[in-house]
């Protein structure tokens, strides 16, 4: 990979743009890197049993909008409440998370496998055992970031 | 969704189901000119309506074609339960075969048979068009599944 860097004082942001073929896992990992170097919150904060929480976005497989609340689901199905709406918690995250529907996001790194269905949904079954469906309004993006 | 993407979707179910009543169309005139019995005079004036009307005989497949297959836009509404997509879309679909039907004389109630076989074959095609986008979504499944594999250093599963 060629790097250039160019040093400009009159440029009021650093920013970082990648020129790629397509995208690939090493292209996210890097992205996760410069966004943390850059100090991306991406801790969550989520209640269960009235305690607070703070949650490691690798150890939260799936969010999701339920009967009106937004349930963070972790690597062992434990379940939280957090009260941001699902497109700002997505702001917050690493890119390995990605919408899947107008109520779900997944993180990529912790999707076991998808399934078919006859009535041509796309179901995705997560590590932690919790599934739900892709809208095909988002499988792009999501085949996008798989690299596909 | 944006209001240009929904156009350009309302647009191509539109067309897919124009396309598909020229196909039926073409289809039926084929089937005409071979099967036609030219000892049998009523056979020939059967034909030769047809191919006489061929104006509005396209019109009408062309509302079949989208009371059929432009109506399954209907699959898009997530909100929407399987079953009740389902029901609207065959209710549409059968409705605008009726009407159209009925409407250019091809359907007679002393021909109950005619009319049957009509909506069975139209029903028949919809379950074939179903069965097609089954079979691209469990090769795309399939795909999908293959790359996160490999991602998760696994072998793929067998899904399905």
């Amino acid at each position: 990979m060629r790097v250039e860097i160019k040093i400009d004082p009159d440029v009021a942001e650093t920013s970082a743009v990648i020129y790629a073929p397509k995208m690939t896992p090493e292209l996210m990992t890097l992205v996760e890197v410069l966004e943390g170097a850059q100090g991306k919150t991406s801790l969550l904060v989520a209640k269960n049993d009235d305690k607070l929480f703070v949650i490691e976005p690798d150890q939260v497989d799936i969010i999701r909008a339920e009967g009106g609340e937004i349930k963070v689901y972790n690597n062992k199905a434990r379940d939280y409440l957090i009260t941001k709406p699902l497109h700002e918690i997505l702001e917050s995250l690493p890119s390995n998370f990605v919408r899947i529907s107008k109520s779900a996001i997944v993180n990529i790194g912790r999707v076991d496998h998808l399934s078919s269905s006859f009535n041509g949904t796309m179901h995705i079954v997560m590590k932690n055992g919790i599934n739900d469906y892709i809208s095909r309004k988002y499988l792009g993006d999501f085949k996008k970031r798989l690299g596909m | 969704m944006e209001k240009k993407n929904k156009i350009k979707l309302i647009l191509s179910y539109l067309f897919a189901g124009i396309g598909w009543g020229s196909f039926m169309f073409v289809i039926n005139a084929v089937i005409n000119a071979i099967t036609i019995d030219t000892t049998d005079l009523n056979d020939v004036e059967r034909v030769i309506g047809f191919f006489d009307n061929i104006p509005t005989y396209t019109i009408g497949y062309f509302a079949v074609g989208i009371g059929f297959f432009g109506t399954a836009i209907i699959y898009e509404i997530e909100r929407l339960s399987f079953g009740l997509k389902l029901i609207i879309h065959m209710v549409i679909g059968i409705g605008v075969l009726l009407i159209v039907g009925f409407s250019f004389s091809w359907f007679s109630f002393e021909n109950p048979v005619n009319i049957i076989g009509n909506i069975i074959f139209s029903a028949a095609m919809v379950f074939i068009g179903w069965t097609v986008a089954y079979i691209q979504n469990k090769k795309e499944v399939e795909r999908i599944n293959k790359v996160l594999a490999e991602k998760n250093h696994r072998k793929p599963l067998d899904t399905d």
